[in-house]
């Protein structure tokens, strides 16, 4: 067992063709939904129609195109903040909670400076806070990896809870942020001089979108081109050598923690602001943990993230048209996400197996 | 056999025998057509520079890799060994250039992990009694239930042997077991090597130094750039043909060393404490003093507070108590960066786990620990120019095997890794090195250029600490020898009057008039 798995060690140190990384990617995608589509079946529904209606649902006229595309936003920041924890292979799955805690300091700041600021300058302030309240939350994690080497899965799970559960105590008192003229747990709703501003009319798609974009191709360079990401890279790989070569890198992981918390944290602002126009206990539905899931299909790579996030926002997207056309549940979406991902891992282990075995000439 | 060629030939029945044995790699061809036998109860050496393709070759016949052509005869019928749990079936066990030891287990979990075993379950205490078995067999001292990372490295050499041995084997293949022993331990393997080949058992031993080809193998295959140059018996050799074999040119095993006038103290270690791993003392107030133009050897078996000492200098360990100064100004204490930004290079002991980033490129890896420092940054992004430009200077001084810089540092041979940190820390422009056991791995020609390096280094100013167990290294470059045992200095020594059997007895730990 031992051989085998030192095989694969050696194989993961050539480089796979890119052409191939995208057909197998196409093939996990495939798989996953004919597997998803036998789910359909076996609930009493019709494969076609379901998979007909999401492609409707998602790019059928060019609003839908938008609205897939605002899906997509705060996917690609939390795909990018789990992209840029795992390439240092800091394992931490608190995206969810620093998105809250990018959308709980965003719209603190909302209520302290709305009264007094223009509207560029507050939405600057709300874009800033998104990013500093999921940054300090990651942080926190990193930091306390750092000194008191705790475990980053854990501190950040038991920060997803904390966060989450301190929204729900603000929600549900008057006293706090539960809005007046309602009694759900939410805030009121955002007066529109903070709205993220729409970029095309009469559709939701909004600004998140491009910051999320620019981000996208800043981390890729960041990785790709500066000593920062050199650093990152090193310590993911050998965290020894990095050590004995001088990098602090206490420094690196609480650094990474904070970027990668305040990626996440920029999902939740954008959400706040852009989408849901207040604060409740649905701003994510569950993009935290999809961003995980979304940089690993991506195989950690930033501008891929950017495509995948698409494609999993227009499954989520479509399958609003879905429901209403079939019936069937929109609950569906997480089986065929799940499945991409299986399908895309259990390929690239076989992949990498099969090359060893086929005799490399030239 | 058939063919008949100026080969020396086996006195044995063939064991085993590769034809025309050919394996590529993107871009490299890593054995070119080998012919090669061994017979049984022969210890067969191969022999070659640095990526001339001798681990490759040992992987293929444990398959390892799968040989591109060629055909592999076993007890003269041929075989497909697509794997190694195929070779182990066959009877060939292997013990690799790198260690495979899960370092959190235990001897006992490792060897058990390696197995070939057929139904579901591992039988623990068949294994146990096999372990002890063994181990009386060949005279080792080994508790199956110690923990890898306690042992030293001579030890886990020896799990990896017991591991090969393990399953019955007819063929063992050693891939540098030498290169991480002691001066004692390599004579011990020695005699048990000779006395496995006298019940039966054919060896591989692959390894650098010249010395053990002589004193231990029947024939030897050299091997360059991947192809097979010639095999020959062992009893018509002698080091300089071997040498000359092997890199195709004459090499000088004493490099010429010019008489300088020492300098400034540069590092000045005092009273210096402190414990390793496991919490025991293991550098017991250490006083030593390492001036500029001056190299200054540290000889001592591995194991006696050299790697710790090391640590503590590049500032990955802490001082118990004493100090550390550079230059007059303390250092003990300070970071491994700040200490590095200093002047301080240090060629660690271990390339893979503590010099180099096994998944960067070449170039990536040149850099490592001045990727902030001018000229490989500007402004906020790395230079690739100056970046490209230093690596490219490494790899051809050093004559790094690979494809371009380019190249994933993982897929590089042993000895070229090593040349990636060598290259990297000489290259950095230092005041001071720190080198513990630079030259492990690598051929005599290399050897020879890193100690032509050395003295350079030495010529413009540097201060260098040199941890060695080869006495020989030693004695080339030093201007002054501290001979190390159990964590204390017995002896510092000027090399005028080294005497080698003094320093022996000193490394045994004998103090004279004891
Ligand atoms: N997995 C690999 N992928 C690509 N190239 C490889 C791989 N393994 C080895 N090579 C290349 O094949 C050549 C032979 O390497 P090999 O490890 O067999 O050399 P070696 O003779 O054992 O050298 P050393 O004495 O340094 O250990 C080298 O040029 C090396 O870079
Ligand atoms: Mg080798």
């Amino acid at each position: 067992m031992m051989l085998k798995a030192l095989r694969l060690e050696i194989v993961k140190v050539r480089d796979v063709h890119w052409g191939i990384q995208v057909i197998l990617v196409i093939l996990g995608i495939l798989a996953a939904f004919f597997v998803s589509g036998w789910f359909i079946a076996l609930s009493g529904g019709n494969p076609a129609e379901a998979f007909a209606a999401i492609f409707r649902g998602a790019f059928g006229e060019p609003r839908k195109v938008y609205d897939t595309l605002m899906r997509a936003t705060p996917l690609i920041f939390t795909g990018l903040a789990t992209v840029i924890a795992f390439r240092a292979k800091i394992w931490s799955i608190g995206q969810e909670g620093q998105l809250y805690a990018g959308a709980m300091l965003a719209y603190t700041l909302y209520r302290i400076f709305q009264p007094m600021l223009d509207r560029p300058l507050l939405l600057l302030v709300v874009v800033l806070g998104g990013f500093l309240g999921g940054g300090l939350l990651g942080l926190l994690a990193g930091w306390l990896k750092a000194r008191f080497n705790v475990d980053i899965i854990i501190s950040t799970v038991l920060l997803n809870y904390i966060v989450t559960t301190m929204l729900l105590f603000l929600l549900y008192d008057h006293k706090y942020w539960m809005g007046a003229e309602t009694y759900y747990p939410r805030t009121d709703t955002i007066t529109k001089d903070a709205w993220f501003p729409i970029i095309f009319e009469d559709a939701r798609l909004h600004m998140g979108f491009l910051i999320a974009v620019g981000f996208a191709i800043t981390v890729y360079w960041v990785l790709k081109r500066t000593p920062y990401g050199y650093d990152l890279r090193a310590m993911g790989s050998n965290p020894v050598a990095t050590m004995f070569k001088g990098i602090d890198v206490n420094k690196l992981i609480m650094v990474t923690m904070f970027i990668s918390g305040g990626l996440a944290g920029m999902a939740g602002s954008g959400e706040v602001f852009g989408v849901h126009h207040n604060v409740n206990m649905a701003v994510s539905a569950g993009y935290g943990y999809t961003g995980i899931i979304v940089a690993m299909v991506s195989e950690l790579n930033p501008l891929v993230v950017i495509l995948v996030s698409i494609f999993f926002g227009a499954i989520i997207n479509g399958s609003v048209v879905m429901a209403t056309q079939t019936g069937i549940h929109t609950s569906i979406i997480f089986v065929i996400q799940a499945f991409v991902l299986l399908a895309i891992l259990i390929s690239r282990a076989l992949m990498s197996y099969r090359i060893r075995r086929v005799p490399h000439a030239g | 056999m058939e063919e008949s060629n100026h080969n020396a030939e086996g006195h044995g029945p063939i064991l085993l025998e590769t034809r025309g044995l050919t394996k590529h790699f993107p871009m490299v061809v890593a054995n070119d057509a080998v012919d090669f036998n061994v017979s049984q109860g022969e210890i067969h050496c191969l022999l070659g520079e640095n990526g001339s393709g001798k681990s490759t070759f040992a992987e293929s016949l444990f398959g390892f890799y799968m040989p591109d052509s060629g055909e592999i005869l076993w007890k003269g019928e041929k075989v497909e060994i697509t794997s190694p749990s195929d070779a182990m079936d066959l009877g060939i066990g292997m013990v690799h250039q790198h260690f495979m030891l899960v370092e959190t287990h235990s001897v006992l979990e490792n060897i058990m992990l390696g197995l070939n075993t057929r139904g579901p379950l591992l039988d623990e205490k068949s294994a146990r009694a096999r372990i002890t078995e063994l181990s009386d067999q060949y005279d080792v001292n080994m508790d199956p239930d110690a923990i890898i990372w306690q042992l030293s490295v001579g030890e886990q050499q020896w799990v990896e042997i017991l591991k090969a041995l393990y399953n019955g084997v007819e063929l063992l293949i050693l891939d540098e077991p030498t290169a991480v022993l002691t001066p004692q331990e390599s004579e011990r393997l020695f005699s048990v090597l000779k006395k496995m080949s006298r019940e039966g058992l054919s060896i591989i031993f692959i390894t650098h130094k010249l010395n053990e080809v002589v004193a231990v193998s029947d024939r030897v295959t050299v091997l360059r750039k991947g192809k097979k140059i010639d095999t020959i018996n062992s009893w018509e050799i002698t080091k300089a043909s071997l040498a000359r074999m092997m890199v195709g040119r004459d090499v000088v095993f004493r490099v010429q060393r010019d008489e300088v006038e020492r300098g400034q103290p540069l590092l000045e270690m005092q009273g210096v404490r402190t414990c390793n791993d496991q919490g025991l003392e293991c550098v017991r107030g250490i006083d030593l003093t390492l001036h500029e133009r001056e190299i200054l050897g540290i000889a001592g078996v591995a194991g006696n507070g050299q790697k710790e000492l090391f640590e503590v200098l590049i500032g990955m360990r802490e001082l118990d108590s004493g100090d550390v100064l550079l230059n007059g100004q303390p250092i003990s204490g300070k970071s491994s960066g700040s200490i590095r930004s200093q002047g301080i290079a240090h060629v660690p002991s271990d390339r893979i786990k503590e010099g180099l980033v096994m998944d960067f490129t070449i170039a990536e890896n040149m850099i490592l620990g001045s990727e902030w420092s001018k000229p490989f940054r500007k402004g906020t992004q790395l230079n690739n120019k100056a970046i490209n430009s230093f690596a490219e200077e490494g790899m051809e001084s050093y004559e790094i095997a690979a494809p371009s810089i380019d190249h994933v540092t993982g897929n590089l041979s042993g000895g070229n890794l090593q040349k990636v940190v060598l290259a990297r820390e000489i290259g950095s422009n230092p005041s001071v090195l720190l080198a513990n056991q630079p030259t492990r791995g690598l051929d005599v020609g290399v050897i020879e250029y890193v100690h032509q390096q050395f003295l350079e280094l030495r010529s413009r100013g540097v201060g260098i600490l040199l941890f060695s167990e080869d006495l020989d290294e030693i004695l080339t470059l030093s201007d002054c020898i501290a001979v190390i045992f159990q964590g204390e200095i017995l002896d510092v020594i000027d090399a005028e009057e080294a005497d080698l059997e003094k320093i022996g007895l000193l490394m045994a730990g004998v103090r004279d008039g004891e």
